[in-house]
This record gives C-alpha cells, structure tokens and sequence, in this order.
C-alpha cells in the first residue's frame, strides 16, 4: 500500500540501515544451491545432498539440484539409488545432457559400461556443452583403459576453469586405480585453488597410495593449516604414523602399485 | 512461459514444452524431492559384491561377443540384440521369462505345454513313452528360448545357427548336468526275471551314490556288474553261460559273514534273517558258504535250474567293487510305485 511506502521504522539519525536486518540471508533455492556447492567443495558430500534437496523443496524447475543430487549419490557410491534418481529426473527433464551423462556415470561406476556409453553418446549428442559431459565421457574411457581419456579432460577443463574440475577428475582416476594420474590432476587443483583445504587432502591422499609418505604428510598437514578440524587429514596422519613401520607398509614399499 | 529444460520459450497455459515435453507445471507439482539412500549394510554388500557383478558382466558381454562372431560367420546380420541376463536367467523354466516380459498368454502356452510333457515324461521314467515324452520337453524348451531370443528378422541360415547355439546351451547348461545327476541318483533299471517281490518288466530306480559313505548291507536289492561266466551245467545237465552285464539282485550275506541255507531260511552268523534270493525257485534245498573278504553273496536269479555246489559259490560271489548301486524305487507299474524295502 503507497501510504507505508515512507514509513521510517528503527533507523538511525544519518539515515543509514542497521545491519542487522540484511545479515539475515534470504533462504532460497539459490542459498541452498550455494550452500550445497560450498559443501562439495569441501568433500561434505552428504552436506551437500541435503542442501541440493533443501533447494528443490524450493523450486523444483532447478535442474542443477537434481543433477547435483545425482552426482553426490554417485560420490557417495550409492550408483543403483543415483541412477534410478536420474531416470526420475529424466522422466521431468527429458533428454538433458547432463542428467544423462550423470546416469551414465553412476552405470559406468556399477559396471553396466555397455549402457553407459549410449547414454554417454546421447548425452554429447544433446545441445550445448558442459564440462561435466566430457568429465564422465572421460570417465567412461578410463573405465574401458582406452588412452583419449586425457583428451576428454582437458575439453572438460577448457569448458569449465573451476579448481572443482580437475579435482573431481583426480577423483575419477583415483576411483579407477590410477593414482599417478590422480596425483597429477590432484596437483593441478592445487595449484588453481591453494586455498582450498579438500584440494590439499586429495593430493594427500594420492600421494598415500602412491607411497609418497613424506609428501602426504606435508599435504594433510597443509591441509590442517587451513582446516584446523580437517577430520579426514587427521585420521590419514594417524594412519600414516601407525603404518610406516608395519610389515605390510613396507611390502607395499616393495611391491606397490604406481 | 519458459522451460526451465531447454529454455524454449512457450505459449502461456501449456502444459508440457513444445520442444522438449518436459513439464511447465513442475513448479507447481506435489513431488517428493528426497532421492532414495542405500542402507549401510546394502553399501557393504555392494563394495564387496561389486569386483564379482563386474566380472561376470564381462564375461557376458564377451559370451555375446562370441555368439554374435560365431552367428555374423553366417553372413551379414543386424546387430544381434539379446535379452537382459536377468530375462535368460529365467528361460530355465520355459514360460517364465515370456511371462516375466509381459508377454502371459505365450509365457502360459509354453509352460503348460512343458509340463503336460515333461511330468508323464519323468512318471514314465525309464521306458520308451517317458523317453519320447521328455525329448519332447525338450523341444517345447527349446522353442521358448528361440522365441525369446529372435527379436528381429533374421535369415535361414542365421535362425539355424542360433538355434544350433540355443540347443547346444540348453543341452550343455541345464540338460546335461541334470541328467548326469539324475543318472547317477535315479538310474533307472528294467528287471528281466520273476523274483519275489519283483515281476519281469519292472522298472527300478538304481542310487549309485548309495555306497559312497557306506558299505552295502544284507537284504539291499543292488545293481552289480556281473562277470563272463564259464559254461557250466546244471544238476539237470543243462548247459548254461551266463553273459557278462549289469544284473539286479539281493545280496544274502556281506564280508566275512556264514550263511546257512536250509529249507528255505536263511541263517547268517547263526541268526535267522528275513532275507531270500529274489527267485526262491532256483534255490538250493540246503547250502553252507562262509563269504570271503570284500565280496557279497548275491544268489543268482537269472539261472534256470539248480546249480552245483562249485559253481553255486562261483556265481554267487560278488566283489565289492562290482556292486554299482542300490536298487530303491520301483518307478514302474504305477500300480506298484513305491519304496523298495
């Protein structure tokens, strides 16, 4: 109503607001979706499914909560229960890229690789480009040990400059059993995002499975430096210390993977 | 109004996108947005069942790999296009993977067709009619696999080598393996003579696995191999050779053990037992052995006329290692099915 247009309520003499009344954030889909991002970045993955949903209790027309949704199953290796919720989603959104390359993923991780290279191939096929399609065509090349899989990584990146896509690539490969190459892509994330404590873990942990004890260590505690309650990087530190002088530390020494 | 989807810009009130179909009235729709979890123990299962699934679904993709190899040798083909493995997992009941499928009344005809063939078939075990009725059974079985399994147009020839290649699966895989089991539990055995409580004709199952963990014992009806026989003659001076062969008979005595004969009762160790040779005619009014190690003492029911002291022990006398089975259920006539005991 016009008449309490120029009501003055509880300002001060100069005119200005108080504070305290835009501190209060307003809570909608896109402040669950940036809480929800800020939770993967740091590797709080159930976190971040929680704020995904909380987001589409708001608006569900987000495409971007339900794929979000899709890929916190597949990271938290729930692959029947991400691709069933990626058939709901394609059932709303159909035909969408990159819901299809997200059930093409959670597939290719439970083993139907068959299945997931058609819904790979009908996903690139779609319009418009996203990195995370050549993420999971990637993903899919890896899984079946062809070598164009660095090719499909780097578009993924020449698409998207976020630190999270390399990272989520060393997760891939790290996933597979390829820590050198993990390692490297963990390395490059780190390099863009020097700041980010998850980046430091995940570089820490590749360079645990590639027996790089020293450098883990210098890594988890690099990453405590930044995340002090880091509880992941402390209990690899306790895992550390406690099996660098087992017998099974130093056959792996010996005989390790690279 | 505007697809969240494809950002396709369509006419306000419609209710579906004209370019991708997804829905305009999802902003407004009842849906629930929680997606389903995994249990804990359903997470450690998979973690540990997953390295399996993944093996065994390679070595389905390379199984189809082959057979499509082997079909495409045939000529150019379409690709071939085989069910799930859950739906040919269900082809070994024929019927069920068609009903599985939706497809009931098709999956119905095949399945009562299988059983009104395969049950005679199985009651009729060890006979001619069984034996025609079971090859039946499986035809029926085949043809259901086949009709699954053609899902496109394909040649004569390329309908041949898949029929060849789903018969060859169904022989090898299910067929096989339950006839060898069933050979070696349920063998089944046509007695040739009279021999109380047995007629000529009689069918009977056979349990070669019977003595496996335990040694044959007096009164068993058995299955033995019986050796070539030297022509010998009969107190009436009756040439006679008895061929070798598989015999059924009931053993008297086991390892060790003296038997006494005597007009009609049989006597073992001193004991009195209820057991008789299957063919009371040919026995002797009065005999006396004492069964020597590893052997069994099986009267002989196939020889016509009494036989003299020495060659009476000679063809009574079984070795151990001859004997190749129980003999446990008279399967035919029907009129007298049941238990031997």
């Amino acid at each position: 109503m016009s008449r309490f247009d120029r009501l003055e309520m509880d300002q001060s003499s100069d005119g200005k607001e108080q504070p305290s009344e835009r501190d209060d954030p307003v809570r909608d889909e896109r402040y669950w979706l940036g809480l929800a991002v800020e939770n993967r970045r740091t590797g709080c993955y159930e976190s971040a499914l929680r704020y995904y949903s909380r987001a589409l209790e708001n608006d569900k027309t987000l495409v971007a909560g339900w794929l979000g949704q899709m890929q916190m199953l597949v990271a938290l290796e729930e692959y029947p229960e991400a691709d069933l919720w990626g058939r709901k989603a394609l059932e709303i959104f159909r035909n969408n890229g990159d819901l299809l390359a997200g059930r093409a993923q959670a597939l290719c991780r439970a083993g139907d690789r068959k299945k997931a290279q058609d819904l790979c191939d009908g996903s690139l096929r779609q319009e418009g480009q996203s990195s995370y399609r050549w993420q999971v065509r990637g993903e899919l090349l890896v899984a079946a040990a062809q070598e164009l899989d660095r090719h499909c990584f780097d578009k993924a990146v020449l698409l998207d400059a976020d630190w999270l896509v390399p990272l989520e690539i060393a997760l891939i490969y790290r996933h597979h059993g390829y820590p050198t190459k993990a390692q490297l892509w963990a390395r490059q994330a780190v390099e863009k995002a020097p700041q980010a404590p998850y980046c430091w873990y995940l570089q820490g942990r590749c360079e645990m499975d590639l027996n790089l004890i020293r450098q883990a260590k210098k890594s988890f505690e690099h990453c405590l430096e930044l995340a002090p309650k880091h509880a992941d990087a402390e209990r690899s530190l306790r895992e550390l210390a406690q099996s660098s002088g087992s017998w099974k530390f130093s056959l792996r020494q010996l005989f390790g993977r690279r | 109004m505007q697809c969240a989807n494809c950002r396709f810009e369509n006419m306000p009130g419609v209710a579906a996108c004209g370019r991708c179909g997804s829905s305009l009235r999802l902003a407004t729709a009842v849906m629930d947005v929680q997606p389903p979890r995994a249990t804990a123990f359903a997470k450690r299962w998979r973690r540990w069942s997953l390295p399996t699934q993944r093996g065994w679904r390679r070595f389905w993709d390379t199984c189809l790999t082959a057979t499509s190899r082997f079909i495409h040798a045939f000529g150019d083909t379409p690709e071939l296009d085989m069910p799930l493995p859950r739906v040919l997992a269900r082809l070994v009941v024929p019927g069920w993977a068609h009903i599985y499928c939706g497809h009931r009344w098709r999956g119905g005809v095949f399945l009562v067709l299988f059983a009104a063939c395969l049950l005679p078939g199985l009651l009729y075990w060890g006979t001619a009619l069984g034996a025609n009725l079971l090859g039946l059974a499986f035809g029926i079985h085949a043809s259901a696999t086949l009709d699954l399994i053609w899902q496109g147009r394909y040649g004569f020839l390329h309908r041949m080598a898949m029929s060849l290649t789903s018969s060859a699966v169904l022989v090898v895989g299910l067929y096989l393996p339950v006839g060898l089991v069933l050979h070696c539990l349920a063998a089944p055995r046509v007695l040739e003579f009279v021999g109380q409580p047995f007629e000529a004709g009689d069918v009977l199952l056979v349990n070669r696995w019977a003595y496996v963990r335990t040694p044959p014992q007096p009164g068993d009806v058995v299955c033995f191999w019986r050796h070539d026989s030297p022509v010998f003659q009969t107190e009436r001076g009756v040439n006679m050779r008895v061929p070798a062969g598989e015999d059924i008979d009931r053993i008297l005595a086991g390892p060790g053990m003296k038997v006494v004969w005597e007009n009609g009762t049989l006597q073992l160790d001193g004991l009195a037992t209820p057991w008789q040779p299957l063919n009371t005619a040919v026995a002797p009014q009065r005999w006396q052995v004492t069964v020597p190690k590893d052997t069994y003492l099986i009267y002989p029911s196939i020889i016509q006329g009494a036989l003299t002291p020495a060659h009476r022990q000679s063809l009574s006398l079984v070795a151990a290692k001859d004997i190749q089975g129980k003999a446990y259920f008279r399967w035919q006539p029907l009129s007298r099915w049941g238990r031997i005991r």
